[in-house]
């Protein structure tokens, strides 16, 4: 079982080499391929069970690996791994933003609306990634597209729309047995 | 300018219900964030949101860039702790017990209600993201940076191109053409 400084050590890596999202893919090289500290359908359970709970998928998967190899401090070395490169380039960047605007040229504008532009359609592709899996259960479709209508067109609140649509979707669920 | 806790308690609350990922609360974010308590502008939160595709690791970790313009670099800790620590904590006490409860029946039902919701609120973050993108541009950039939007969105998808790259291009494209 690896230590927990090695743990931390192997997410710091995944962590700082992961540009632009698909963290999973980057996770299953350092951890699953390269060190072996996982088998394939571990890899793939944690995965899923970190899409299902709040938050940014890629750090709940680091810390529930971290849990799975070392308990608590595991958890902890792996999530403060994956977050700590990121934390570092985001805060530089963020200083150098309202330090730059100061004196924002037309160029440096255009280029941060070509960027926000760049970014709506990476997260565009990724919709459409996830989209096939996540619409297989029994009424999905119809539970997807109420969530899309009432948080993005209505702006109702999201709580509001998790009470409504969570025990609806379970309610139709509930007798589906698994095939996996 | 708001204290650390007020931006860590509205941060934890995204925290909390952002199933399906940070995208999810996007929606919500530009509602509360821009339009609510007038602590980012609309450029702020695209630019941000931006920024965050630039830096490794979760990209959610724009998160920090709008809590230091709400609150300096406190703001930027609390903005952190309180969308990734709920979720972290959450999937490590679940890493725990569940080889106990995953034959269980509630909890495949409990999977497949949340999938759907999730996809369909990350879509709503999406659908946020677009209008807050574009709603400050005349109808020419506006074009040109929709075209910039559906070249992205392609060669990610069905190219493979990092998105790094892709943010690289869409920069250099923007500088160019984009004023």
């Amino acid at each position: 079982m690896p230590s927990t400084f090695e743990i931390f050590k192997a997410f710091v890596l995944v962590g700082a080499s992961a540009f632009g999202g698909g963290g999973s893919a980057h996770i299953h090289h350092h951890i699953v391929t390269r060190r072996g500290w996982l088998s394939e359908s571990e890899f793939l359970e944690g995965l899923s069970l970190s899409q299902l709970l709040p938050g940014p998928i890629f750090s709940n998967f680091a810390a529930h690996i971290g849990m799975h190899l070392h308990g608590a401090p595991g958890a902890i070395a792996a999530f403060a791994g994956v977050c700590l490169p990121g934390m570092l380039a985001i805060l530089a960047l963020s200083g150098a933003y309202f330090a730059v605007r100061e004196f924002s040229s037309p160029a440096v504008t255009g280029a941060l609306t070509g960027v926000a532009a760049g970014a709506v359609g990476i997260s565009l592709a990724t919709l459409a990634r996830v989209a096939p899996p996540g619409l297989k259960s029994i009424g999905a479709p119809l539970i997807a597209l109420a969530a899309f209508i009432a948080n993005g067109v209505l702006h109702l609140p999201i709580l509001w729309v998790l009470l409504v649509l969570l025990p609806l979707g379970i309610a139709l669920n509930w007798n589906v047995t698994p095939d996996a | 300018m708001p204290d650390f806790f007020t931006v860590l308690l509205e941060f934890v609350r995204y925290g909390i219900l952002s199933f399906g990922g940070g995208v999810a609360m996007l929606s919500e974010m530009s509602r509360s964030l821009v339009t609510e308590r007038h602590w980012l502008s609309t450029r702020e939160f695209t630019d941000g949101f931006a920024l965050g595709q630039f830096v490794p690791g979760p990209n959610m970790l724009a998160m920090m860039f709008y809590g230091f313009r709400a609150a300096g670099l406190a703001g930027a800790f609390a903005g952190f702790l309180g969308m990734f620590l709920p979720g972290a904590i959450a999937s490590s006490l679940l890493a725990r017990v569940w080889e106990r409860v995953k034959r269980s029946k509630w909890s495949w039902a409990i999977r497949a209600a949340l999938l759907p919701i999730g996809l369909g609120l990350s879509a709503g973050g999406v659908l946020s993201l677009t209008r807050a993108a574009f709603s400050s541009l005349n109808l020419q950039t506006a074009i040109v940076a929709g075209v910039l939007t559906l070249l992205a969105a392609f060669l990610i998808y069905s190219k493979g191109f990092s998105t790094m790259l892709v943010i690289l291009l869409t920069g250099l494209v923007g500088a160019l053409l984009l004023h």
